[in-house]
C-alpha cells in the first residue's frame, strides 16, 4: 500500500465521519420533527414530597444547592406537613400511574383526554401539537425543567434560581382575570419568547409562532398532569376528611377541577395600571414611601428595601429570598405596567400577597417610589436619608 | 552558536508564549468539559459579555448556589485569556518574519484583532438590546462581521503562502495565524450556540448543533496549539528518524490521528445526544484506537532509532490510553447505569451528580490529551530537522531539496 493510498484513505475516513456526524446528530435532512421519546417510555411517578402545609414561621436560610427534596422533608419538624409519595403502597402507585397515563398518555404521545374542544383550543393541548412539541421540549427544556416538568432536570441542582416546577400549577407571569396563579397560554408564550432575565431561562425568539405555542401547550399538559398527581397523592396519604383510597377515583375527580381552573384563567385580566403617564414628582415619591412602609405592607418582607436577607416560603416549600429593590433588577420586566401588576395582584408562586386595597392613585405613588428607589440621587432628600439609613 | 547546534526556528519568546498558550488552553477545555458534563451551557443566556464580567458582576449572583453559572462564566473568562495569548503569539511570531512578509502578516493580525473586537463590542450592544426589547427587530453587525471575515481570509492566505517559502520558522508563524483564527471561530461557535441552538431545538430547520461543533473544534484547536509549541522548539537532529523508519511509521501515525479524531467525534455525539448508534460507534472505535496505538508502539520501539526518538512519546500515549479505558468504564457506568427513581428516566435526563460530572469531564480531557499526543507523535515521525542545520558532505544536495529544509514535514521516498 503506498503512502498516498493510506493518506487518501485516512482523509476519506475523516471526511465521512464529519459528514455522518453533521447529518446524524441534529437530524439534518431527516424527518420534520425532532427525535422524541422512546414509544415505550412512561412518565415517572412523583418521587419528591408534596407540600401540604407550610411551617408557621418564616425560613431563615436557603437549603444547600441540590438539596431541595431533603429540605422539604424537614418541613414537618418545623410545624409544616408534607406527603411523601414513597409511602404509597405499590398497588396504589400502579393504579395512580395507570389512571394518569389514561388521561395524559406517554412522553412520546402526550394527550389530555377528556378535555372539551374549548379547553383544547384555549390551552393548545391538541394531541398533534403536543406530539410535535415533545421532541423540542426534550432537547431544549428537559435539562432544567425535567421530563415531567418537575423543575428537577439534570442540571437543576446547580442553577439558581431553581427552574420552575410546572406541577405546582403556579406561574409568576399570570395575567388572567381569575387570579389563581395559572397563566394564560399567551403568558407562557411571552415567557418562552422573552426568557427570564437574570436566570438560566433563555429567549426562544427565533422560532416560529406555531412551535412556541405548541411548546406552551406542552407545558400546560405537564402542569395539569403534575397538579392532578400531587393532589391525588396528598389525598391518598391524608388522614383527614379529604382522605382517599382509590387513586383512579381521585384522578377522575381532580382532573376536571384542575382543567377548569386553567380554562378560567384564560380570560384576559384588567391591567393594573391605567394608561396615563406615571408622575414621579417628589411628593408622589414621598407618599409612595409612606405607603411602602405602612399601608401596602411592603416593608414587612422587603426589610431595608430588600437589602436585608429575608426569606419566605414559595409554593414548593422552598425558601425564596425577598427581592432586593435597590438594584433595579427585576426578572419579569421593570416597566410601570409590569411592576404595577406584581404589586396589585401579587406573585402567586412566591407567595407574595396581592394589594387589592390600594387605590389607583396610591398604586401610582407606590410605583413612583419603587421605580426611583434604585437611583438615590433622584429621591427627595428626606426619603433618601431614610433609605440610606 | 556552535555549528552543530541548530538555531531556533523562531525567537525564544515565541516558544515561551506557545507553551504558555497550550498550558493555559487546558483551563477552558476543562471548564468547557465541566459545562457540558453538568449541562450548564445555557446557565447564562446572556452573550457576549465582557472578559471581566464575572469579576465585575459576580457579587450579584450567589455563585456557590449557582455552580452552573460559575462554570460557564469561568469557561468564558479562561477562553478570553487563551484568546489573548493566541493574539500575543500571532504578534510575536509574525514580528520575527522578514521584510514584507512581516509587514503583511502583522497588518492582517492587527486588522483581524481590531475588527473582531469591534464585532464583539457591537454584538454585546445588539444582544443587550434584544434581551431588553424582546420581539423588536434587531440589526446584527453583519458589515463588521464581513470585514472580520475578510481579515481572517487575508491572514489565512498569508499563512498558506508563507508555507511555500523557505523561511525558518514558517510552520510556527503559519500555525500562529491559524490558531488566532481558530480561537476566534471557537469563541463564536461557543457564543452563537447560546442563542442559535434554539433553531434545532424546536423546528429542526437549521440542522447544526453548534455546541457539539464547539466541542469538536476545541480538540482540533488544542492539538494545533501543542503542535505550535513543539515546532517552536530548537530542532533536535539526533532524534530525526531515518527514512526507513519514517516510512514504516508515517502512515500508521496519521491513521492513529484520524482514528482518534473519529473517536472524539463519537464522544461528542455521545455527550450531546447519546443515541444507541453513537454509543456503539464510540465503543468500537475505542478498540481500533487502542489497537493502532499498540501497533504503532511495537513498530516504533522495534528499531534503535525509533526507540531513541519515540520511546517517551509512545509510552506516554499508551499510559494515557490505559487511564482512558478506566475512565471510560466509569463514565459509562455513571451515565448509563441507574437505580431507583432515576432508572425510570433516559440517561440524558437523569440528574448529574458531582462524581459523574467530574468523571465525564476527566474522560473528555484525557481524550483531548490522547489526540494531542497522537498528533505530536505524528509530527515527530514526519519532521526532518537535520539536513540544513548540520552541514554535511551532502549539504549541497540536501539544501537544494525542498523537502530537506529545516523543520520540513514533507515525506521522503523509502530508501532502497
Amino acid at each position: 500500500m503506498t503512502r498516498r493510498t493510506i493518506l487518501g484513505g485516512v482523509a476519506l475516513l475523516a471526511g465521512a465521519a464529519v459528514a455522518l456526524f453533521a447529518f446524524t446528530l441534529p437530524g439534518c435532512g431527516g424527518p420534520a420533527t425532532l427525535p422524541s421519546y422512546e414509544p415505550t417510555a412512561r412518565y415517572p411517578l412523583r418521587a419528591d414530597p408534596v407540600v401540604v402545609l407550610l411551617p408557621p414561621a418564616h425560613p431563615t436560610a436557603r437549603p444547600a444547592p441540590g438539596k431541595m427534596d431533603e429540605y422539604v422533608r424537614t418541613l414537618p419538624s418545623l410545624g409544616g406537613k408534607v406527603a411523601d409519595p414513597a409511602k404509597l403502597p405499590a398497588d396504589q402507585k400502579d393504579k395512580l400511574r395507570t389512571a394518569l397515563d389514561a388521561i395524559f398518555g406517554t412522553p412520546a404521545e402526550p394527550t389530555v383526554m377528556g378535555a372539551d374542544a374549548n379547553a383544547v383550543q384555549l390551552l393548545g393541548i391538541d394531541p398533534e401539537s403536543l406530539r410535535s412539541a415533545a421532541g423540542g421540549f426534550k432537547v431544549r427544556c428537559v435539562q432544567c425543567h425535567g421530563q415531567p416538568g418537575n423543575g428537577r432536570g439534570p442540571n437543576a441542582a446547580f442553577i439558581d434560581p431553581y427552574p420552575r416546577d410546572f406541577r405546582t400549577g403556579a406561574f409568576k407571569r399570570a395575567t388572567g382575570a381569575v387570579r389563581n396563579g395559572k397563566p394564560r397560554l399567551d403568558d407562557i408564550v411571552t415567557t418562552l419568547r422573552s426568557g427570564v432575565k437574570g436566570t438560566a431561562m433563555p429567549m426562544f425568539d427565533l422560532i416560529s409562532a406555531d412551535d412556541v405555542r405548541a411548546t406552551a401547550g406542552y407545558v400546560v399538559h405537564l402542569s395539569i398532569r403534575g397538579e392532578v398527581e400531587a393532589d391525588v397523592t396528598k389525598r391518598l396519604l391524608s388522614d383527614g376528611d379529604d382522605a382517599l383510597d382509590d387513586p383512579t377515583a381521585g384522578v377522575t375527580e381532580a382532573f376536571p377541577k384542575v382543567l377548569a381552573a386553567w380554562v378560567a384563567a384564560q380570560t384576559p385580566g384588567d391591567s393594573a395600571l391605567s394608561a396615563e403617564p406615571l408622575a414621579v414628582a417628589p411628593d408622589a415619591i414621598r407618599r409612595g414611601h409612606q405607603l411602602f412602609l405602612a399601608k401596602a405592607g411592603c416593608a414587612a418582607c422587603h426589610e431595608k428595601y430588600g437589602k436585608t436577607d429575608v426569606y419566605r416560603y414559595d409554593v414548593r416549600g422552598l425558601p425564596n429570598r425577598v427581592r432586593e429593590l435597590t438594584d433595579a433588577e427585576y426578572r419579569w420586566g421593570k416597566g410601570p405596567a409590569d411592576l404595577a401588576h406584581r404589586i396589585r395582584f401579587g406573585i402567586h408562586p412566591a407567595n407574595m400577597p396581592a394589594n387589592p386595597q390600594l387605590a389607583d392613585a396610591e398604586l401610582r405613588d407606590l410605583l413612583a417610589f419603587v421605580m426611583t428607589l434604585p437611583y438615590p440621587a433622584k429621591l427627595p432628600d428626606d426619603v433618601r436619608t431614610e433609605v440610606e439609613k | 552558536m556552535t555549528p552543530d547546534i541548530p538555531p531556533r526556528p523562531v525567537a525564544r519568546a515565541v516558544r515561551v508564549v506557545a507553551i504558555l498558550l497550550a498550558v493555559v488552553a487546558v483551563l477552558p477545555l476543562a471548564l468547557g468539559g465541566l459545562t457540558t458534563s453538568f449541562k450548564a451551557g445555557m446557565a447564562d443566556p446572556a452573550w457576549p459579555t465582557e472578559p471581566w464580567f464575572l469579576i465585575a458582576n459576580g457579587h450579584k449572583y450567589e455563585l456557590k448556589r449557582n455552580l452552573a453559572f460559575l462554570m460557564e462564566h469561568t469557561h468564558r473568562a479562561a477562553a478570553y485569556i487563551a484568546g489573548g495569548l493566541a493574539s500575543v503569539l500571532a504578534v510575536v511570531a509574525w514580528s520575527g518574519a522578514k521584510g514584507s512578509v512581516r509587514v503583511l502578516g502583522l497588518l492582517a493580525v492587527g486588522g483581524l484583532l481590531g475588527s473582531y473586537g469591534d464585532f464583539h463590542r457591537r454584538m454585546m450592544a445588539v444582544m443587550a438590546f434584544r434581551t431588553d426589547h424582546p420581539g423588536e427587530a434587531v440589526t446584527y453587525p453583519v458589515a463588521v462581521g464581513l470585514v472580520t471575515a475578510a481579515f481572517a481570509g487575508l491572514l489565512l492566505s498569508i499563512c498558506v503562502a508563507h508555507l511555500f517559502g523557505r523561511e525558518r520558522g514558517k510552520w510556527v508563524r503559519a500555525l500562529s495565524g491559524f490558531l488566532l483564527i481558530a480561537v476566534m471561530i471557537q469563541g463564536l461557535l461557543g457564543g452563537f450556540r447560546v442563542f442559535l441552538d434554539q433553531l434545532t431545538g424546536l423546528t429542526n430547520t437549521v440542522g447544526v448543533e453548534l455546541s457539539a461543533l464547539h466541542g469538536i473544534f476545541a480538540q482540533v484547536v488544542f492539538s494545533a496549539m501543542v503542535c505550535a509549541a513543539l515546532l517552536a522548539a530548537r530542532p533536535r537532529p539526533e532524534f530525526d528518524l531515518p527514512a526507513a523508519d519514517r516510512n514504516r511509521l508515517g502512515g500508521l501515525s496519521l491513521t492513529l490521528v484520524a482514528a482518534t479524531f473519529l473517536q472524539l467525534l463519537w464522544a461528542v455525539w455521545v455527550r450531546h445526544a447519546p443515541t444507541p448508534l453513537a454509543q456503539r460507534l464510540h465503543f468500537l472505535t475505542a478498540f481500533v484506537v487502542l489497537g493502532l496505538a499498540v501497533w504503532l508502539t511495537v513498530r516504533a520501539v522495534s528499531s534503535p532509532a525509533g526507540r531513541k526518538a519515540l520511546s517517551f512519546d509512545v509510552r506516554h500515549l499508551i499510559g494515557l490510553l490505559a487511564l482512558q479505558i478506566l475512565l471510560g468504564v466509569e463514565a459509562w457506568m455513571s451515565k448509563f447505569a441507574a437505580a431507583g427513581p432515576d432508572a425510570a428516566l433516559p440517561p440524558e435526563m437523569r440528574p448529574v451528580t458531582v462524581w459523574s460530572g467530574a468523571i465525564r469531564t476527566l474522560h473528555q480531557l484525557i481524550g483531548t490529551a490522547i489526540l494531542a499526543s497522537s498528533v505530536v507523535l505524528a509530527v515527530r515521525v514526519w519532521r526532518r530537522t537535520a539536513a540544513v542545520e548540520v552541514p554535511t558532505a551532502t549539504d549541497t544536495v540536501a539544501a537544494s531539496d525542498p523537502r530537506s529544509r529545516a523543520d520540513s514535514l514533507a515525506p521522503v521516498p523509502a530508501q532502497a
